[in-house]
């Protein structure tokens, strides 16, 4: 919690209190942390994904976090989204690296082409497996690539020499589970890139869509959870002020050219605060379903976002609901769920 | 190769390559195949000209083929041209 109206810094009450870089050290996968307390299901590492299924519906967060089901089949919004930031990570390495414009195109499409002959993209239904595929994942990349070839948005190098790209980060909070006073909340994340647009820091963030990029689209960022944490983490990971968000949209278009669209979302200091002290809340609400070991549906969200997946299952009765659970979905190994703490 | 169906049928061909038979040629072709399909969408968006008439048909530029690092896997058997 921020108790200062100061901007927050490493010696404020949101940060790490001792010198510890907020920035991750490489870290072998093998020894990632549970993000549990030991012999619990209270979460005490939490990142924007477990945030967002816990405020989505704590039942949705049960069957995903805690029970570890999942669908048998690969997403295939979720696996083009990743070889669109993949594609788009490879370039900003190679830019790095000093290549020049040309040559990083080729070279992320190269990288592109292996990693999807080795596995391609998974199906989908009709309508996604239209706008989501091999030749549109190609076309959205060289567009979006060249698009930006001259961006104004630079990206910030910060104190050490670093390109701010690909920050893995973890700060503390200043509170703590009840059931474990001397264990902070911590919140992780991975920034894609910061970067220096009109004087201003701000953090970036690419997003693919075949919606229509109006107002529409983007008032979903405001409030939002991703976007007020990503804001925070910059300040807190930066040690400077970070304005906001710079929403980097991609329409998937068929028969006319795609499209880019920025948008912008801001949150003022006060803003970050009753964020964090609405986040106090839903922790403790958390930390309350996983000690009562019951996790309430909350069945105003199953039809949101194009409807849960969980929902037939949700619909049965509880004394059958397992054995459905356990015939439409898979259960994870618990070295496979989603772990907040695992580097990317 | 300067023709822009060839260039589509070769597009198909790398479809169903194997990793380690990519030449730098192809990617070169999937470069030029893809920014050629954008400029034809947007002439014929805007102008309902197709680039075809104004510019002819494009032309595959075949690059030297130097073999630049590889960014994420082991070396796969891509020789220079």
């Amino acid at each position: 919690m921020i108790t200062s109206s100061e901007e927050p810094s490493a010696d404020t009450d949101v940060g790490s209190s001792d010198d510890t870089s907020p920035l991750l050290p490489d870290i072998d996968h093998a020894s990632d942390a549970s993000p549990f307390l030991p012999g619990t299901h209270i979460q005490w590492a939490w990142d924007s994904t477990s945030l967002n299924l816990f405020k989505t519906c704590p039942r949705l967060y049960e069957y995903t976090m805690i029970r570890g089901y999942t669908s048998p089949h690969e997403n295939l919004h979720l696996r083009f989204g990743i070889e669109f930031h993949q594609a788009l990570q490879d370039y900003d390495t190679c830019r790095s690296q000093s290549f020049d414009h040309d040559e990083a195109v080729w070279e992320t499409m190269y990288s592109l082409q292996l990693r999807l002959a080795a596995k391609p993209l998974p199906n989908g239904n009709e309508k996604a497996v239209k706008y989501k595929n091999l030749d549109t994942l190609r076309q959205l990349v060289i567009d979006y690539l060249d698009h930006y070839q001259n961006d104004p948005a630079k990206t910030f190098i910060m104190v050490d020499g670093k390109p701010a790209t690909e920050l893995s980060f973890r700060f503390e909070l200043d509170f703590s589970p009840d059931a474990a006073p001397s264990q902070p909340y911590i919140l992780c994340g991975h920034i894609d890139r910061v970067v220096d647009f009109n004087d201003a820091l701000m953090i970036l963030d690419r997003k693919t869509t075949s919606s229509t990029l109006g107002s529409y689209y983007f008032e979903q960022y405001e409030p939002n959870n991703q976007m007020s944490l990503y804001t925070l983490a910059g300040k807190v990971v930066l040690k400077t002020a970070v304005k906001g968000v710079i929403i980097d949209a991609a329409q998937i278009m068929l028969e006319t050219e795609n499209r880019f669209v920025r948008g912008f979302t801001y949150r003022t200091q006060d803003q970050l605060e009753e964020w964090l002290q609405s986040l106090s809340f839903t922790l403790g609400y958390a930390e309350a379903c996983a000690t009562q070991e019951f996790w309430p549906q909350n069945d105003t969200a199953c039809d949101k976002f194009g409807g849960c997946k969980f929902r037939s299952c949700c619909s049965k009765s509880p004394q059958v609901r397992d054995k459905f659970l356990n015939s439409d979905f898979v259960t994870l190994p618990i070295e496979e769920r989603w772990n907040p703490l695992k580097n990317r | 190769m300067n023709d822009i169906n060839e260039l589509f049928s070769r597009i198909q061909v790398i479809n169903g390559l194997d990793p380690t038979d990519l030449t730098p040629q192809d990617i070169d072709a999937l470069v030029v195949f893809y920014r050629y399909r954008r400029t034809r969408k947007a002439s014929l968006q805007t102008t309902g000209t197709n680039i075809d008439d104004v510019l002819g048909k494009p032309q595959v530029k075949i690059s030297p083929g130097t073999v630049r690092r590889n960014l994420h896997y082991p070396d796969t058997n891509v020789a220079p041209s």
